[in-house]
């Protein structure tokens, strides 16, 4: 299957009842939750040395507006943390030349259907988003805020998509540990 | 992917509340102790705790954890790289 085929595919697993509600314009709004902005510095594990490199690339912005915008005069807010995002049609083909592309309809179904407590399917809209992209949740990072400030916005996801999005991030950060910590007694 | 919740008995209050709040978070707890639902139903009798099997969910493999960070890097402009010469 082709990348049309895998993405064709994608969406007829889509969790989410709305794709077409996924998205809006981020024109006149300030980094923040929900925004997309490409140009964007962060750090990149490099496994061949062991260290990080700096990227470049779109970014999924997690912190809040008010913590972002200069406006606000915050200690603490150098900062914002961002979710690099992975276009689809770049991981189809890292998939297919690494592992091949038997099993990758299996995993792109699950992915889609958000049973992947790690990555979280976005569905096509526009640009470097027209094929969907995934957000490998253990990528967060952190990128200088005053850089956001300056890169060119992509898209908005729309309160619909958020929502979905935050419970992700709550399947992720906040499910219950298997292994027992000290107890308070 | 609904959970699967087998509250027949136990009002539709009920399970307006677990499905508003659990439908679309599938799959995090194994299983999920609810406290008494009382408040929620008071006109139908609940026990005490409902425990509620969620479906596991798939976890990325080794080798698909690489291919995705390899994807990333594929997709980004190295700036600067701290590799040996």
């Amino acid at each position: 299957m082709g990348v049309a085929e895998l993405v064709q595919h994608a969406m007829r697993c889509f969790a989410f009842q709305s794709p077409g509600a996924f998205y809006g314009a981020a024109e006149g709004r300030s980094p923040g939750p929900g925004l997309v902005y490409r140009g964007v510095m962060f750090p990149l594990f490099n496994a061949d040395t062991r260290t990080f490199d700096t990227a470049e690339g779109i970014v999924y912005v997690f912190t809040h507006e008010c913590d972002i915008t200069e406006e606000n005069e915050r200690i603490f807010n150098e900062l914002a943390v961002v979710c690099p995002i992975i276009p689809f049609e770049d991981f189809v083909t890292e998939y297919g030349g690494s592992i091949g592309h038997d099993r990758l309809p299996n995993l792109i179904a699950s992915i889609a259907s958000d049973q992947v407590y790690r990555v979280f399917f976005l569905p096509p809209h526009l640009d470097e988003l027209k094929h969907g992209a995934l957000l490998y949740l253990n990528q967060i990072c952190s990128t200088q805020a005053d850089t956001l400030r300056t890169a060119e916005p992509v898209c908005a996801l729309s309160t619909y998509a958020l929502a979905r999005l935050d419970y992700k991030l709550q399947n992720h950060f906040l499910r219950p540990k298997s292994e027992q910590l000290p107890q308070l007694t | 992917m609904p959970v699967a919740i087998d509250l027949d008995s136990y009002g539709s209050g009920a399970l307006t509340y677990l499905s508003k709040n659990l439908n679309e978070r599938p799959g995090i707890y194994r299983a999920l102790q609810i406290p008494s639902l009382e408040v929620l139903s008071p006109s139908v009798s609940v026990p005490k705790y409902i425990t509620i099997s969620a479906p596991v969910v798939r976890h990325l493999r080794r080798d698909e954890q690489k291919v995705i960070s390899a994807a990333l890097r594929r997709s980004v402009r190295i700036i600067s790289s701290s590799g040996h010469t």
